[in-house]
């Protein structure tokens, strides 16, 4: 099986809004992927469709090369954590981490406990009486102890301090390592995840804006930086995220530039400095704002 | 910190998708058989006390009307107990189980499957204490709360095969109820209401037009055990039925 998940055409609307817009992706297994956007993007509506939580409008979806709507065979092979994850009033802790190894095949109740230690989880207490951290720590649990083939997180760690989330992600980084499966992620935090993501997916008004590896994207982009005519001059050959000035001076995002091109830089007299994965889907996300503003103004 | 109690994930039929969700329901024994159970032998000791507080104010009462106490609907509320609770059910479990990767056709097997094992346990309560009804010649007081209705001549069978009856229904109607509630919310449950109260009516109005009641009851009071075990049990599968039909398009809202 060369991909875990393709979507073709992929749209979601509710109502007159186009939640997810025409979606067309294919992910490899075995990678972790960062799902990015800002709020309301389409991220978790792309998300419940991937796992038939969600019917699409138009367009194919296939997981592990069939549909996934009601298909036991297919969502036997997932395990989809969401912080909005629901759970029965009379549910504490414990019953949440008894009831997983039902649900989930490769569940690994040692490993479970492990990390029931590690984020210090009180399971005698109600779920609904847990702290948002707490209850963030439950479904990190449960994603990475299912060890399913293919597990979405949908921000279950927002709820999660600095350390606890570091945890989560050493966590993952380790038992991936260990135990290969594909994870699709979405997160705000780009930054603390990048060491991570393998492959960058990033949406915006329901629509993909950048499809890449990580990789290559942080190799290949760089900020350059100088006087504000040599940088407009660098850049105007160049796909670029928009000059920023500053007095004389001029910053700008190049999203695509090889070794001719910073010797290029340099001779220009240009500084060029590494831009984190952040800025770069930040400057895309941008882009992609700046565009959508100036079509409603046309329209 | 105290860990989970330490299990090895189960494989092959231990590992059955609407086996999980059974298990689900009934991760708090407590609140599932436990309380309707408590609830239910609480019912008969105040129904008792009620009957003896009457005798008390009037000792004459057993030989001016022997039948003062055969009619009692104490025993009903399980089956409105059941419906409450299948809606109750519904809505607090059907996200958290399609968050754990169970298809809509699982999880409504799973409770049904449920819903059944409590029916089958609830009705194990009212033989033990049919029983002893019967035993005491109605406690003692000619009162009659599993026997009531002046079922008391009835067969016990004949008895509980009604009353599992009845819960079947509520709950079948307990979990169609609960699926409008998941695709629809109140909305949906308001408008489902006024619907089944229109076709009530139109019903009650062409048995009122074509003179068809004494049809109706003869054809009730004449059924046999069976006929009316198949017709309880296929009025719950239809209800289910319609419940996958709902339930097969419902989007996991947040």
């Amino acid at each position: 099986m060369k991909h875990i998940i393709t979507t073709e055409a992929l749209t979601k609307r509710f109502g007159s809004e186009e939640a997810v817009s025409s979606v067309s992706l294919a992910l490899e297994p075995g990678r972790v992927y960062g799902l990015l956007g800002r709020n309301g993007a389409g991220k978790s509506t792309l998300m419940r469709l991937l796992t038939g939580q969600e019917f699409a409008t138009s367009g194919a979806i296939r997981v592990f090369g069939e549909s996934p709507v009601e298909n036991a065979g297919v969502l036997d092979r997932i395990c989809f954590i969401k912080e909005t994850q629901s759970y029965p009033d009379a549910f504490k802790a414990r019953h949440v981490l008894a009831n997983a190894p039902h649900f989930f095949r490769n569940w690994d109740q040692v490993y479970a406990d492990r990390l029931v230690d590690l984020f210090e989880v009180p399971m005698h207490r109600h779920m609904k009486k847990l702290s948002r951290g707490q209850r963030s720590a439950v479904g990190a649990i449960v994603g990475l102890a299912s060890r399913a083939e293919l597990t979405l997180f949908d921000e279950p760690y927002a709820g999660l301090d600095a350390v606890a989330r570091r945890a989560f992600y050493d966590a993952l980084l380790a038992d991936i390592a260990e135990h290969p499966r594909t994870v699709l992620f979405s997160t705000h935090l780009i930054d603390e995840a990048a060491d991570l993501l393998e492959h960058v997916v990033a949406i915006s008004h329901g629509r993909i804006v950048l499809d890449a590896d990580a990789d290559e994207l942080r190799g290949a982009a760089a900020t350059v930086a100088g006087p504000a005519a040599a940088v407009e001059e660098f850049v105007s050959r160049r796909e670029s995220t928009g000059v920023r000035r500053l007095g004389g001076l001029a910053t700008a995002t190049v999203t695509s530039l090889d070794d001719s091109g910073k010797a290029a830089a340099r001779a220009a007299g240009l500084d060029l400095t590494e831009v984190s994965l952040q800025d770069l889907v930040i400057a895309r996300l941008g882009a992609d704002l700046e565009r959508a503003d100036k079509k409603e103004v046309a329209a | 910190m105290t860990a989970v109690e330490t299990a090895v994930a189960p494989t092959g039929l231990g590992r059955s998708r609407i086996g999980a969700v059974v298990r689900m329901h009934l991760s708090t024994p407590f609140m599932a058989l436990g309380l309707p159970m408590l609830i239910t032998l609480a019912v008969l000791t105040l129904n008792y006390l009620i009957w003896q507080l009457i005798l008390l104010a009037n000792p004459t009462l057993p030989q001016a009307d022997p039948d003062a106490f055969i009619y009692n609907g104490g025993a009903v509320w399980i089956a409105f107990y059941l419906l409450s609770i299948a809606i109750q059910t519904m809505n607090a479990t059907f996200r958290y189980a399609l968050g754990m990767s169970v298809t809509r056709r699982d999880y409504l097997l799973g409770t049904g499957a449920f819903m059944l094992i409590l029916s089958v346990v609830f009705v194990a309560l009212y033989a033990v204490l049919g029983v002893i009804e019967r035993a005491t010649d109605g406690w003692g007081v000619n009162g009659w709360m599993i026997s009531g209705f002046g079922m008391m001549d009835l067969p016990l069978w004949k008895v509980l095969l009604i009353w599992m009856g009845a819960m079947l229904i509520g709950m079948g109607l307990g979990v169609f109820y609960g699926a409008v509630f998941v695709q629809w919310r109140t909305t949906g449950v308001l408008i489902t209401s006024i619907l089944i109260a229109g076709a009530i009516l139109a019903g009650v109005w062409v048995l009122t037009e074509t003179q068809g009641w004494a049809d109706l009851i003869e054809l009730v009071v004449t059924a046999t055990a069976w006929e009316t075990a198949i017709a309880i049990v296929a009025a719950t599968g239809l209800a289910f039925g319609v419940t996958y039909l709902l339930m097969r398009r419902a989007p996991v809202r947040e």
